[in-house]
């Protein structure tokens, strides 16, 4: 009981009715690919049936360029190239509505138009700058990197699994690195906040930094993945340089490149 | 109590049933009280391999049921002492079968002395399959050497690992065995089929045995006779062989490749071998 008592209301007290301090960060970028929120729900439903727990009431923002088209921020300024934002007709409040059926919890919109950024504030989303990893591409460009979007740090004590990912089997390591002490074998998934580390091969799935970590990585003893991701940015089978393959390797963001290493 | 084994593949038509009768039939010539469970339900195979089809009366579903008891519902096998099958139905909805049900039965098989419960898998990952994996201590994972085989086997292994009482109840996990059916050492050398190295190498679980493509497979299963009974012919011999190294005996695998000598040196070097690099 004690701690609650802290948000009782009490009229009499000169403690002020609000303060403001600490930060609060870490949002998952969601990408909406398609302007039909039917479609989008059923995306979400399939992603969810895969991983339930990974987005459980998750705070999420959206980034609508794959619809609406870049804003120009997203073009680059200073280069005097500007391309209006031509939204897709599709309401962003069904877009809310239909994540919000899927368990998610829109908190924001990533670099809005004017007329999403409108739409945004009468749903009560806040519009941000500088949509998720981009925000780290701002001190690039001279601009302080957005608070709001910064990626979770890894701290936890990392996922470790003595068994075999086996083809049909998401592991999901949240907040922290997943080791895993065995093949990631075809049609298996290894998912984590953090770091991968594979101790055999990688013939499966490797999606490290889900909720952002751009310094995140996946190592393996040997690279035969289906896909690698680091922070959303992804490479499938054939697009896994040829001397990698089969090889010890690490795959790490360089920018937003994704780039295979040697271990 | 019984010691419960799965004959499971994910991929239908692989030979699950055709090696539950025969490793029922075999352990129960090696003096084990065995009973073989056909958990295929609507399409009840098992009892026509062993052949006793005609005598079946009850079935699972009906033990399950409680429209019939365990002994009403159990057929003894006419060639083999300690030898006995517990049918499916033709004529029952699959979800007649229940997680309670199933096991009240394993249950009672074990207080009526049986050493040995063969659970004969249907294809899938689905429910029925689940429901036969179960109550099982060991699992024989059936493949044959083919890609799609070679998935469905390791999906199958993963939900061993996840989806059965032992998994669920934090217990020691079930032991897996691999046994490569309809293998031509031939073919394999050609490269028109994966060799049991490859598919080793994938699942990296301990190999059981290796049964080769044989006619006598099909010669038996007409006359209704596990093949493990033939075990003059190349296919039940290599039967027989599995059935005694489950049961403990040291045999050397057979039907693996003649010339194929280096397999057991390069599969067991210590040191982890690239399928690219060579
Ligand atoms: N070693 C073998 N050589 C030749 N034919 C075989 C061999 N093993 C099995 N078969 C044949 O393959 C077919 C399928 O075998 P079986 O019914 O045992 O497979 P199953 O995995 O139980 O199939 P289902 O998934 O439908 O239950 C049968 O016709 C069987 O005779
Ligand atoms: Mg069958």
């Amino acid at each position: 009981m004690g701690p609650m008592q802290a948000y009782e209301p009490d009229p009499t007290s000169e403690t002020p009715a609000l303060q403001l301090g600490g930060m609060v960060s870490t949002f998952t970028v969601v990408k909406i690919e398609r302007a039909d929120p039917a479609a989008v729900g059923v995306a979400l439903q399939e992603m969810l049936a895969r991983t339930p727990d990974l987005f459980e009431d998750a705070p999420v923002a959206l980034d609508l360029s794959g619809i609406d088209g870049p804003t120009d921020r997203s073009v680059g300024e200073g280069d005097g190239l500007r391309v209006a934002a031509r939204p897709s007709g599709v309401s962003l409040g069904d877009l809310v509505r239909a994540l919000r059926a899927g368990g998610l919890l829109p908190v924001a919109v990533c670099d809005p138009s004017n007329r999403r950024r409108a739409e945004a504030r009468a749903l009560g989303l806040a519009s941000l700058r500088g949509g998720g990893r981009r925000a780290h591409r701002g001190s690039e460009t001279g601009e302080p990197a957005t608070e709001d979007l910064s990626p979770v740090s890894a701290a936890g004590k990392a996922l470790t699994l003595r068994h075999p990912v086996r083809g049909g089997q998401v592991v999901y390591a949240e907040g922290t690195d997943a080791v895993v002490l065995g093949p990631v074998n075809p049609g298996g998934e290894v998912i984590a906040d953090g770091h991968i580390h594979i101790y055999g091969p990688l013939r499966g799935r490797a999606l490290a930094g889900a909720h952002g970590d751009l310094e995140a990585r996946v190592f393996c003893q040997r690279l035969e993945a289906e896909l690698v991701s680091i922070a959303g940015v992804y490479l499938q089978a054939e697009q896994l340089p040829a001397p990698y393959r089969g090889q010890p390797a690490q795959v790490f963001l360089d920018g937003e490149t994704l780039v295979v290493g040697d271990l | 109590m019984a010691k419960v084994i799965v004959v499971t593949s994910g991929k239908g038509g692989v030979g699950k049933t055709t090696t539950s009768a025969s490793i029922a039939a075999g352990m129960a010539l090696e003096g084990y009280k065995t009973v073989a469970i056909d958990f295929d339900v609507g399409l009840r195979n098992l009892d026509l391999v062993m052949g006793c089809e005609r005598r079946v009366v009850y079935d699972l579903v009906s033990v399950v049921k409680g429209e019939a008891s365990l002994r009403q519902a159990l057929i003894r096998d006419k060639r083999v002492e300690n030898l006995h099958i517990l049918p499916a139905s033709q004529t029952r909805d699959k979800e007649a079968l229940d997680l309670e049900g199933v096991g009240r039965v394993v249950k009672e098989l074990g207080t009526m002395g049986f050493d040995y419960v063969v659970c004969d898998s249907p294809a899938g990952i689905e429910k029925g399959a689940q429901l036969a994996m179960y109550y099982a201590d060991e699992a024989i994972v059936v493949t044959n050497p083919e890609v799609s085989s070679v998935r469905d086997s390791d999906r199958i292994l993963g939900l061993l690992d996840a989806k059965t009482q032992r998994a669920i109840e934090g217990r020691e996990p079930i032991k897996t065995h691999l046994l490569v059916t309809r293998y031509s050492p031939a073919r394999a050398a050609s490269g028109e089929m994966l060799s049991v190295d490859d598919i080793l190498e994938l699942l990296g679980i301990e190999l059981l045995g290796v049964i080769p493509e044989s006619q006598a497979v099909l010669n038996a299963s007409n006359q209704g006779a596990p093949v493990v009974l033939e075990s003059e012919t190349d296919a039940g011999g290599a039967y027989l062989d599995v059935v005694k190294r489950f049961v403990g005996e040291a045999l050397p695998h057979r039907f693996l490749e003649p010339e194929k000598r280096g397999f057991f040196s390069r599969f067991f070097s210590p040191s982890p071998r690239s399928a690219f690099a060579g």
